[in-house]
């Protein structure tokens, strides 16, 4: 009995730290010793206190697993610092990878897909950011735009909320067909890219369209005509086209503003013919004087002459009343 | 080495700095570096009186103030219930006071419906915010009216009256303002 009394201590003695974290209600068979029952149940009933103030375990309060996370440093010694995390040969020892685009020896996807040449020279062509009937009708009902005044770059522009970036070889809009059924607007308008049904729908309400270029410069200069005013520097010349654009910029089909006014004219009543309107007459119209009015083929602004300057009354902001001064 | 002392001397001469000069014989004259970033921003050269003479003029000033971009947003036309030939419509009182909601118009005059699709386009919601009013009747007609156009298709509506605004999964934008301006808004 005696022996059996002192084993039953020591294996109390071994059972307790197993059990520590059980709750206290399942220490009470064990009849240990009465200290040790005491320091027990006031351990967990402090743990469990503990347990009770601390905020659930959520996502909120977990913190990764110490050894998930690799050090950025390089090991040294006998923290494999032998090849640092490297193999013993080969193309990553070495860091001698096959080139981009290797297959192992196939033919690469490079030369096995044959050439998209339409592409070709794509970072130098011109581009015209689209904007349609639709949206430009939009733009007149809600007031952004005053169908009263001649349409440019400036006009779209100034509304804010469509814009182009010659820095992106855009050259100004091109004005697309959607919406073309329900266009009613009477207006002039001046676009960089058109196509003959825009035109058709256009010159069937009584307005009328030109096709202009806009060198990158004044281009820059129309997209946004405050910025350009605070630089106060002299109103540049318009270019004309280059090489490649001269043949659509004349074209009276496309009313090119280098076109024949005349040839325009007989190109009006042509298409007329081919969609089936009657042709408003312009020569009668009490907004003749409107509809008619273009631009100088170097003239950047409506009303405004190359080689002018704007000095504001008052310095604008960015501008110094100094620098004004100069000019 | 007094030759090299000489160059030495030479090049300093031209930043503009007599300091050192090896033989006060050497007279170089002084050059004063500038750097002009382009054209615009270099300076005047030359006298006056080479320039061309400028004219002031006011009356061209009207123009510009026309290639000015307006300091506030346009606003829209206020004719109620009158259909523009965009298809953009003035919101109708007589139709929308008898509804226990009310969709005011954005600042741009437009229907505040907002599709949006996130997750790389998994997942695709439409919102219709700003609603006043009864949140949850809203959604459920909503909910109804595109039951009955979509039988096939599970609607999930879902209406936040704190953050006033009712949403649907999937793409309905189109279909919603033509909805809302059918009633009115």
């Amino acid at each position: 009995m005696l022996e059996f009394e002192s084993d039953l201590s020591t294996l109390v003695a071994i059972i307790i730290p197993c059990i520590h974290s059980y709750v206290s209600t399942y220490l009470e068979w064990s009849c240990t010793s009465k200290q040790i029952q005491m320091a027990l149940r006031n351990g967990t009933d402090r743990a469990l206190a503990l347990i009770r103030t601390l905020p659930r375990v959520s996502a909120f309060n977990l913190r990764p697993d110490p050894a998930s996370r690799a050090d950025g440093k390089r090991p040294r010694g006998q923290h494999g610092g032998r090849r640092h995390g490297y193999p013993q040969k080969g193309a990553k020892q070495r860091q001698t990878f096959p080139r981009l685009g290797f297959e192992n020896g196939a033919v690469p996807f490079y030369l096995r897909i044959p050439k998209e040449n339409y592409y070709k020279g794509h970072h130098l062509r011109r581009q015209y950011p689209p904007l349609s009937l639709h949206q430009l009708q939009t733009l007149i009902d809600t007031q952004r735009i005053n169908p009263s005044e001649p349409i440019d770059l400036a006009t779209i522009c100034n509304t804010k909320i469509f814009s182009f970036n010659p820095g992106y070889r855009h050259f100004g809009f091109h004005l697309t067909d959607d919406g073309m059924d329900t266009f009613q607007a009477k207006i002039n308008i001046e676009v960089q890219w058109v196509t003959e049904p825009v035109i058709a729908a256009i010159e069937k309400n009584g307005g009328t369209i030109t096709t202009a270029y806009y060198d990158v410069e004044s281009l820059w200069a129309i997209r946004d005509p405050e910025h350009f005013f605070q630089r106060g520097i002299p109103i540049m010349k318009r270019m004309l086209p280059p090489e490649d654009a001269v043949e659509y910029y004349t074209d009276p089909k496309f009313r090119g503003y280098l076109a024949d006014p005349e040839k325009i004219a007989e190109e009006r009543f042509t298409l007329a013919q081919k969609y089936g309107y009657e042709l408003p007459d312009l020569s009668s119209d009490p907004q003749k004087e409107l509809l008619l009015r273009r631009k100088d083929p170097k003239q950047v602004f409506f009303g405004l002459q190359p080689g002018w300057i704007l000095i504001p009354k008052l310095p604008l902001h960015g501008m110094s009343p100094k620098k004004l001064g100069s000019i | 080495m007094n030759s090299l002392s000489l160059l030495r001397s030479s090049s300093r001469v031209l930043l503009g700095s007599f300091r050192n000069a090896g033989a006060e014989s050497i007279i170089a004259p002084q050059v004063v570096s500038r750097r002009h970033k382009g054209y615009y921003k270099s300076s005047v050269e030359g006298p006056a009186e080479q320039y061309t003479e400028v004219e002031k003029s006011y009356v061209e000033w009207k123009f510009v103030e026309k290639l000015l971009p307006p300091k506030l947003v346009p606003e829209t036309p206020s004719d109620p219930g009158v259909v523009y030939p965009s298809g953009w419509k003035t919101p109708n009182p007589e139709e929308y006071s008898k509804l226990p909601y009310y969709i005011r118009r954005t600042k741009n005059g437009m229907l505040p419906v907002y599709y949006r699709s996130f997750n790389r386009g998994m997942f695709q919601t439409t919102r219709v915010r700003y609603v006043e009013g009864n949140v949850w009747i809203l959604e459920k007609e909503l909910g109804q009216y595109l039951k009955k156009n979509f039988p096939k298709q599970p609607i999930i509506t879902h209406a936040n009256e704190v953050g006033r605004y009712v949403q649907v999964r999937g793409d309905h934008e189109p279909m919603i303002k033509q909805w809302l301006l059918d009633k009115g808004f």
